[in-house]
């Protein structure tokens, strides 16, 4: 009995002090008892209340429901939360009754269901899992699923996933928190089905990897995927890429931006292994780091002098590596390379750009070769979404007053399929007669990675269309 | 047996009298069942999807499989000395039985090349409700050729799809058109007898919840999770709900304004920061049904709204989307339509499409006489692929119906209604429609005992009437 009069006093509290609405669910959610005792609670209430005083000012609401006869003769069960004063009324109307017990007491009069509905729900919204232990009717099927059968679930469904979703996922249990598990488990999966989408496309990355891991990330590599990097380099070390996905923030759209930033450095490091992957020459190899390195230098540079500088101090190795370039087998499109070169070159000198001639005219060159190593790795590897640096013209006033349109990178991710149509850029430029137009090197850059298959039958053509330029 | 046309209750009322000796924390232990899940006709396989082919091969398969379903019929009825004839094969004058798929001419009937084409210069046809008119034709269409219909046949209510029977003549004089005398579909599939239940089982059935419209009935709704999880009721009432052995939630649980279709046609610069109007209707959705399957059976199935594919049959929705609810093993996504059974009873029904579009291209206008209709035609969606979304289907039509149901249901409709339809071998199915919850915030339950339905119905009624005060505070 005391513990009665303790929920009666706790009852006291709630509606007289604190002014709530205590419905029988909250009362039995927030006292942790049977919703029949909460029920039976709450008339004991009323009745003191009611013996006490005259006057209340307690208003009740009670649930009611039995079998009603509606207009069209249909016998329907009828389940109704009416006030006190509407009680006998709809009791009435039903014959019999199947129900009648309190709903509500509160002090405040309602004037619809929301306010009742409100509490109800923030007190569910505390406790989801736990929203019906109280309830009368218990379900032993009912359980939470553990861990393991998640990982059945998600192995069966995406049936493309690779196989080191199991052990992934019980890496990935332990460090996930136990409160967030379901919510975690679920965009694990998430992760894992997003893992397994581009596991296809990165698995002649993945082959390649191990070399990736022991090159330094590059300075001039954007911070952002710097970070990322080092995950990308357990990445590759490991067999199973969730754990990598695990140390992650857990959310799933924040991990595919990073996936994508981190795409940037594997491209760039695709076809310069791909074709490591070729020459056994370790010559090439120093001349394949060499370039790489040059490479990834010039893809994330900006539009500053400094670098153009810097990379023509290497001219010697672009050169090089050209010459080594057609032995190389499975590049029939060596030789477009070269065709390209002079006609860019000469058309730098066509605008007359001052000064900058050579650097761009050897930074060209330099590009030349990114383009044919990306042609050649292209043809070598799968096809997979590329982060292209794409060419883009940026108007701005010089110091002495004179408009400057530069061609700049800006990285763009597009589709494996949208292969990179070949732009010329240098069309464009030359109708501007009055503007200073620096041209940056690599309009190469935009040169397609002419395709192996002949599937791309339509490419070809296109590419050839733009030789002929 | 609270939930019957005459309810016995007991211990009405105890928790407003005085305390008994007894505690009150009563107990039940819900009833189990067996369940046995047929959908695997209607499930894809992620690898074999391929929506380049044709419709032929659907109808096609459609009449290979039923021709010899309904040449026994149609010799049951009108005896082996009419010759069953293919329309290459007609006789002028000679009386003879034709099988073939049905096809309705409609000139009302929306065409996107009549849109497309330029000649016609026509503005898009305006959406009307029924698209028929009187001078719809029938057509009797088999492998090789069509012809005509005239005669004893309606054409109002008849759609395109069904495989029919026709017993008549082609006219000497009239060639090209076929004169119907009778017609004839498939016979009922053979039942499996129900097995006797003892106890009362019960299923509730609750459609068109359409959480994030305008209409959405939440606090309705969580009285109906409060009943059936057990916790509103008398003690009576409690036991009796214990016997609730499974939901099913029969599609459109997401509103048609969740659908933000037009995000599709605005440039993607627009709409990336905004998010989908559906993810904040399935959170909740989410937390309806965790309370639900902590307590019971619980199968949902996708409708019309619902983030799945249009054409049917539409696939289950994604476990992911319900991450709290599908930590119970008692949650089940289904597809659209759902063939199950349980405790031996089996059970056939949709989310209420294909009868929408039989609405629309019918004079039919009671939603279960036409489903009945698919009853007797023994498919159910006869105007997929015509008129309804459609998987081009190459192996098999899975919407035949094969195996006779005992219960037979449509979701989403606007009423409650059912019947008892009775076969020929002596089947019994039971037609049922499920209203829209969002409508009229009525769920069905349905006894597997006896076959009988019951509809609950939830309501919250508070006058706003200020006078009857029972304490007026400012006398204090």
């Amino acid at each position: 009995m005391t513990e009665t009069s303790l929920f009666m006093e706790n009852l006291d509290e709630f509606i007289y002090d604190e002014n709530k609405i205590v419905t029988y669910k909250w009362l039995s959610n927030t006292l942790q008892i049977h919703v029949n005792l909460a029920k039976r609670l709450l008339f004991m209430f009323i009745q003191q209340e009611r013996n006490k005083k005259d006057k209340d000012g307690l208003k009740v609401t009670y649930f009611v429901a039995g079998l009603s006869i509606d207009s069209n003769g249909v016998k329907k069960h009828l389940c109704s939360v009416v006030s006190e004063k509407d009680l006998n009324v709809v009791r009435s109307k039903l014959s019999p009754v199947t129900s009648c017990h309190i709903y509500s007491v509160h002090k405040v009069k309602l004037k619809d269901t929301n306010a009742l509905y409100a509490t109800d729900f923030e007190k569910i919204k505390e406790n989801i899992f736990s929203a019906t232990s109280y309830s009368a009717i218990k379900f032993e099927k009912a359980q939470q699923r553990r861990k393991e059968d998640t990982v059945k679930e998600s192995q069966t469904s995406a049936s493309q996933a690779p196989s080191s979703v199991i052990t992934v996922k019980k890496d990935a249990a332990p460090i996930s928190s136990s409160t967030t598990t379901h919510g975690n488990k679920k965009k694990t999966q998430g992760k894992v089905d997003i893992a397994s989408m581009f596991s296809q496309q990165s698995k002649p990355v993945k082959k390649e990897g191990e070399v990736k891991k022991d090159k330094p990330s590059e300075s001039k590599t954007q911070n952002k995927p710097e970070p990322k990097k080092g995950g990308m380099n357990s990445f590759f070390k490991t067999a199973d890429k969730t754990s990598f996905k695990v140390e992650e923030s857990k959310v799933v759209v924040k991990e595919k931006s990073p996936v994508k930033n981190v795409k940037s450095p594997v491209e760039i490091v695709n076809p310069a292994k791909s074709r490591k992957g070729k020459l056994s020459d370790s010559e090439d190899n120093r001349t394949n780091k060499s370039k790489r390195r040059r490479i990834k230098a010039d893809l994330f540079d900006s539009s500053s002098d400094e670098e153009m500088e810097v990379l023509s101090d290497e001219e010697d190795e672009p050169i090089t590596c050209i010459e080594t370039e057609p032995e190389k087998p499975a590049s029939p499109k060596s030789p477009s390379p070269k065709k390209q070169k002079p006609s860019p070159v000469s058309n730098i000198e066509n605008t007359g750009a001052a000064g900058k001639k050579v650097n761009t005219g050897s930074s060209e060159r330099k590009d030349n070769t990114e383009s044919t190593e990306r042609k050649d790795n292209t043809g070598s590897t799968e096809r997979k979404r590329k982060r292209v640096k794409k060419l883009v013209a940026k108007t701005y006033k010089d110091e002495d007053g004179f408009m400057i349109t530069e061609k700049v990178y800006e990285t763009d991710s597009t589709d494996a399929s949208d292969q990179e149509t070949p732009k010329p850029p240098l069309s464009k430029k030359n109708g501007t007669d009055n503007l200073n137009n620096k041209n940056k090197p690599a309009q190469k850059k935009k040169t397609p990675p002419k395709k192996a298959s002949p599937a791309k039958g339509k490419q070809t053509s296109m590419t050839s269309f733009f030789k002929k330029k | 047996m609270i939930y019957s046309d005459k309810p016995d209750p007991d211990g009405v009322g105890d928790f407003i009298t005085e305390q008994s000796e007894e505690a009150d924390n009563h107990v039940f232990c819900r009833s189990s069942s067996d369940y046995q899940e047929h959908n695997d006709r209607f499930k894809f396989k992620l690898k074999d999807r391929s929506f380049s082919r044709q419709y032929a091969h659907l109808y096609s398969e459609r009449l290979m499989t039923m021709r010899p379903k309904l040449s026994k019929a149609a010799q049951d009825k009108w005896g082996l000395e009419f010759p069953i004839r293919k329309l290459h094969e007609l006789v002028h004058g000679e009386k003879c039985i034709v099988i073939g798929t049905l096809f309705k001419h409609m000139e009302l009937r929306p065409s996107i090349l009549k849109e497309v084409s330029e000649e016609h210069n026509l503005m898009p046809q305006p959406i009307r409700s029924k698209y028929t008119e009187e001078n719809d034709i029938l057509i009797l269409e088999d492998e090789l050729q069509r012809i005509f219909l005239i005669g004893d046949i309606k054409a109002s209510t008849s759609v395109t799809g069904p495989v029919i029977a026709v017993f008549g003549k082609e006219p000497e004089n009239d060639a090209g058109k076929f004169y119907v005398e009778e017609y004839c579909f498939q016979h009922l599939p053979n039942q499996l007898p129900r097995p006797i239940i003892e106890n009362d089982r019960y299923i509730a059935f609750i459609s068109g919840i359409e959480i994030g419209g305008k209409q959405e009935k939440l606090f309705q709704l969580q009285l109906f999770i409060d009943l059936v999880t057990g916790q509103l009721g008398d003690e009576g009432q409690q036991k009796a709900t214990s016997q609730i052995v499974r939901v099913i939630v029969a599609g459109n649980s997401l509103s048609q304004s969740t659908q933000d279709k037009d995000s599709l046609n605005k440039a993607k610069y627009l709409t990336k920061k905004t998010a989908a109007g559906s993810v904040e209707a399935i959170k909740s959705l989410d937390d309806v049904l965790v309370q639900l399957a902590s307590c019971v059976d619980v199968d949902i199935m996708a409708g019309e709204f619902d983030p799945s594919n249009h054409t049917l049959p539409q696939q289950q929705l994604h476990r992911c989307m319900f991450p709290q609810a599908n930590s119970y093993q008692t949650l089940h996504n289904v597809t659209n339509p759902y063939d199950f059974s349980v405790s031996g009873v089996r059970i056939l029904g949709s989310s209420g499409q294909p009868i929408d579009d039989i609405y629309r291209y019918s004079d039919i206008d009671n939603r279960l006489d036409m489903l009945e209709k698919t009853l007797e035609w023994g498919h159910v969606a006869p105007t997929a692929p015509d008129t309804l979304g459609c998987y081009p289907f190459y192996k098999e039509d899975p919407f035949i119906i094969s195996e006779c149901p005992h219960v037979y249901f449509a979701a989403n409709q606007k009423d409650f209604d059912s019947r008892i339809h009775k076969g020929a071998d002596g089947q019994e199915v039971l037609l049922l429609t499920v209203p829209k919850f969002c409508e009229t915030s009525t769920c069905v339950l349905v006894n597997l005992r006896n076959l009988e339905c019951q509809p609950i119905t939830f309501d919250a009624n508070f006058s706003t009437d200020m006078s009857a005060d029972s304490s007026p505070e400012q006398d204090k």
